[in-house]
Formats: C-alpha cells, sequence, structure tokens
C-alpha cells in the first residue's frame, strides 16, 4: 500500500500532525532543523519495532510534536490499520525531514555572507548536474562555511548542527532534495548575484490572514 | 543596479542602512513590506523636494528605518558629493523595495491554500514568459486570492497591502523581478507540488553565527 490509497481518516490524520509540526518548530526557541532532528529520531524508535504501532504510547510524542491533543489524534489514530500506522509514521517523518532540511538550506542562502555565495553556487550547481554526490556537496559547503582551521574549533557546534540539519536528507526522496538545493542555492543564490545589497528577507509574516 | 564603483565612506552608509533595515523588519511588528513602501515614500518625498539631498534632512529617515544613529550616519553623509548621495539613496531605495518584494512574495508561495498556488503558478509563468505584464500579473493574482465580491470587502485591507507590496517592484530593473518572480512564484509553488506536505518555512533563523 502506499499513501495515495490510504484512507481519509489516515489522511487527515497526516495532516493534522505535519502541519501542526509546522506551526510548532516556527515558534519553537529551538531551531527548526534541531525540532526535526530531535522529533524524528523519536518517531524512528517506533518505526523499529512496529508490535509499538499497535499501542498508542507514539501519540504522546506526536501530540508534543504538532501540538494536536492526544485525544483528537486517538480518534484517527483508532480507525488505522497498522500497516496505515506505518506508512503515516513514515510520511510526517518525510514532512519533518523536509521542513527541517528546507530552513537550513534557506538560512545559508539567507545568511552566507556574499564572497561564500559564488562557491555555494558553484558546488550546487555540480551537485545539481549529477557531478558530486549530495556528501561531497555537503562538506564541500562546510568548508567554504567555515573554511579555516581555526573556524572550525571555534564553531564546532554550529558545525555539528549544520551537519545534522543535512543529515535530514536521507529521509527524503532524491529528486525532492535536487529541487530544494535548486530552489534556495540555485536560484536565490542567482538572484543575490545582481547586487550584494539585494536582501532576501528571512521572515515572512502571513499577507493573506 | 551594481553600478559604478562607490566611494568607502559611501559603501560604509549603504550598508548600515541597508543592513540595519533588514535586522528592523525582521523585528518589527508592522509587516516588512508596509516598512519598505513607508520609508521609500518618505525618502521620495525628501528627494524631490526643495531642500532635496544637499541638506541632512533624508538622515532622519534613514535612522529611523536603519536603527543607526543620526550622528553616525551624518559623518559619512558629510564625506559625499550630491551626486555619490544620489547613487547611495537610489541603491537604498532598490534594496527597500527588494526586500518589501520578496516578503510579500514569499508570504504568497507560502500561506496561500494549495488550490490557489497552482493558479499562481500559472499566471507568474506567463509573466515570466512574458505573456502578460507585471501589472497584468498582480491584478490576476489578486482575484485568484480574493475571488468573490464578498472576500474583496471583507479584506480590502489586506488587498490594499498586497497592492502596495507588489507595486514596490517599481524602484527595481525589471530583470531582478522577473528573478524573484521565478524563485518565489515559481520554484517554491513547484517545490511544493511535489507534495502538499514539503511545508515552505516562514521563518530562517541563522546558522552561521
Amino acid at each position: 500500500m502506499d499513501r495515495r490509497h490510504l484512507s481519509k481518516a489516515a489522511k487527515e490524520f497526516i495532516l493534522k500532525v505535519a502541519y501542526g509540526f509546522k506551526e510548532v518548530a516556527s515558534h519553537s526557541f529551538v531551531e527548526p532543523w534541531n525540532v526535526s532532528y530531535y522529533f524524528i529520531n523519536d518517531l524512528k524508535r517506533f518505526l523499529a519495532s512496529p508490535e509499538d504501532l499497535r499501542g498508542d504510547r507514539i501519540l504522546f510524542d506526536l501530540e508534543v510534536a504538532s501540538g494536536v491533543s492526544y485525544n483528537e489524534l486517538k480518534e484517527y489514530w483508532d480507525k488505522l490499520t497498522i500497516e496505515e500506522r506505518e506508512i503515516a509514521i513514515r510520511t510526517i517523518i518525510m514532512s519533518m525531514a523536509s521542513f527541517g532540511l528546507i530552513s537550513v538550506v534557506g538560512a545559508i542562502a539567507v545568511n552566507a555572507e556574499p564572497h561564500m555565495r559564488e562557491e555555494i553556487l558553484r558546488i550546487a550547481s555540480r551537485y545539481y548536474k549529477g557531478e558530486i554526490s549530495y556528501e561531497e556537496l555537503v562538506s564541500e559547503l562546510e568548508r567554504v562555511l567555515w573554511p579555516t582551521r581555526e573556524e572550525r574549533l571555534k564553531y564546532w557546534k554550529e558545525i555539528e548542527e549544520y551537519e545534522k540539519a543535512m543529515a535530514l536528507e536521507e529521509y527524503l526522496p532524491e529528486e525532492v532534495v535536487k529541487e530544494i538545493i535548486k530552489a534556495y542555492f540555485l536560484e536565490m543564490m542567482r538572484l543575490q548575484m545582481y547586487d550584494t545589497y539585494l536582501l532576501i528577507p528571512s521572515v515572512y509574516p502571513n499577507l493573506l490572514e | 543596479m551594481n553600478g559604478k564603483p562607490l566611494s568607502k565612506a559611501a559603501d560604509d552608509l549603504l550598508r548600515k542602512v541597508v543592513q540595519g533595515f533588514q535586522e528592523s523588519t525582521e523585528h518589527s511588528i508592522v509587516d516588512p513590506w508596509d516598512l519598505s513602501y513607508a520609508f521609500i515614500a518618505d525618502i521620495r518625498r525628501i528627494e524631490m523636494s526643495s531642500e532635496d539631498l544637499k541638506g541632512d534632512e533624508v538622515l532622519d529617515v534613514l535612522a529611523m528605518a536603519s536603527n543607526v544613529n543620526y550622528i553616525e550616519l551624518k559623518e559619512d553623509w558629510d564625506k559625499l558629493s550630491i551626486e555619490e548621495r544620489k547613487e547611495v539613496v537610489h541603491r537604498i531605495i532598490e534594496a527597500m523595495a527588494s526586500l518589501g518584494l520578496m516578503s510579500a512574495l514569499g508570504t504568497i508561495a507560502i500561506y496561500a491554500e494549495p488550490y490557489k498556488k497552482e493558479e499562481i503558478l500559472r499566471i507568474a509563468s506567463k509573466y515570466y514568459k512574458k505573456k502578460i505584464s507585471y501589472d497584468e500579473m498582480v491584478s490576476e493574482m489578486e482575484d485568484v486570492l480574493w475571488p468573490t465580491r464578498r472576500e474583496k470587502i471583507r479584506y480590502w485591507k489586506f488587498i490594499e497591502s498586497f497592492r502596495k507590496a507588489m507595486s514596490l517592484a517599481r524602484y527595481l530593473p525589471e530583470a531582478v523581478v522577473r528573478a524573484m518572480i521565478h524563485v518565489y512564484l515559481i520554484n517554491m509553488i513547484r517545490l511544493q507540488m511535489f507534495d502538499n506536505l514539503w511545508v515552505i518555512p516562514s521563518v530562517y533563523p541563522r546558522l552561521l553565527e
């Protein structure tokens, strides 16, 4: 069974948690990629022993991750087969991973110093064309962002965070990762090439409501 | 954009105001496009008045927009020729307009309902391929975002804000506006077409410092 053939209850359950998670991660004091990483690790434990999906312990974790109440989640959960539960959790993990990965890639595109942008664009183009692997992209970018030994020692915590955030890619289809890299590292960086003072916003308030 | 090189004092003034403005918009309770619109209007009013840029009236506006103190700005300002002042002010306006416009485009790419995004992508593609003008694009998008007469009456304030935000394009070169539309309304929306669970973050915290 794949996601397209899930029941209405399963689809609604996924949407509730995924959109709730987005709200939670957007307003958290913790960086969004760290929130993704933390909850994904939590959820993975349940997938490792599918027996756990028979019970509802996982709903306590999903309640914290999404801000949706246990009772509301339980109403959906009770309607799902074990197979559907597993697919729903895998899908929620993908959604969390995409949010975390887009946040970190966007943060780099927005905040990287002008002299770094050209290098990042060059490396990202090589990845996009299939000339280097994702791991090579991550490690080459790391060297651009923290080029000296001194910086690597000083910013070891940020580097660790960066590596964890970029590792969220493992939960996503390759073509999606490529599109994320294209949108943020190729198109957005190219946009900034027009002028150093072309400011990419880091906060997007809601204009529509 | 990318006109002739600026003197050090001009470059310093430009950098201070632009970076300060970006910081201010990130922490302001006013939406970034509204801030851009208001400060640009103020600067343009002074530019066109009898006092124009010979005096330092414009510094009051720049100090307020950037949160950099007047005296610090004045030190750089006094070193500039009238021509340089014009160039710096022109580039500050462009930077403010780019931040305001991109914020508005980003918010549409993030918050528009999924079925509206598809329509917006179609309209943006028509503009990008030069099949319609910028003004036509804005008006078609408005009809997608607020389709009924009832919505247009109820959300008139948002519509006004949307129009003002989109009008910031007039301060930017056409090529830059097209590149922005490509990044936000084509690439970002396409990315979300893979799956309605790929949510685009609305905040990009700093990873790099």
